[in-house]
């Protein structure tokens, strides 16, 4: 991979987690995801455990929107 | 005061040579896939991720309006894009079992509408000033 596309997505990544901070949410879910989509999975490396991470850290932010605001 | 959210992901200035980033770029610009382009478990990885940087987003945005920090309107607007998010666990949940059990046809099937929601509810919020932008977009 372009080392300078890495340092560009790494940079982003950074503005991403500060955006978060400011407004009070948890980065750690986007920046792992950042990481994930960065790095990317080999064919046939993905694990049940590994997709189900992933899933369990969606679903949570997905039942967090949707719920009725107060 | 209004307070535009901006959650801004511009990841794919330069993809050349990045099979994985196009990959994503085509995932989040095309948002479709097809027999040819199966959903294979890291394209459903892939998938979900880019979800995850979309509901944080979103998730932001509601955070917004509940501290009141943008305007009141905020919340029909909410409101809206629920009317779509809210189909989304289900289709999910199947996309899912279909993927871990081989069922490419209707994988794709699935795959398709998971994306066209996530498509749709983008541009609500764009709509209304929030910009979600992932990888390519």
């Amino acid at each position: 991979m372009d080392i300078a596309l890495v340092l560009d997505l790494a940079m982003k990544g950074l503005s991403v987690a500060n955006t978060l901070i400011n407004v009070g949410k948890n980065a750690a879910p986007a920046i792992h995801a950042v990481k994930e989509l960065i790095s990317g999975a080999k064919a046939g490396t993905l694990t049940d455990d590994d997709l189900t991470e992933v899933e369990a850290v969606l679903d949570s932010l997905i039942e967090d929107f949707n719920a009725p605001l107060p | 005061m209004f307070r535009k959210i901006s959650l801004v992901l511009a990841l794919s200035l330069s993809l050349g040579g990045c099979a994985g980033l196009q990959n994503i770029k085509t995932a989040v610009e095309v948002g479709t896939t097809s027999i040819v382009n199966p959903v294979t478990r890291e394209r459903l990885n892939q998938m979900e991720n880019i979800a995850i940087l979309v509901f944080t987003g979103l998730n932001s945005w509601r955070q917004a309006c509940i501290d009141g920090t943008i305007p009141a309107s905020c919340k029909g607007q909410i409101e809206s894009a629920q009317v779509y998010t809210r189909q989304i666990p289900p289709y999910l949940a199947q996309l899912r079992a279909f993927v871990r059990s081989g069922d490419q046809i209707n994988a794709i099937t699935v795959y398709n509408n998971v994306m066209n929601l996530i498509t749709t509810v983008k541009a609500r919020a764009a709509v209304n000033g929030v910009s979600i932008s992932t990888v390519g977009s």
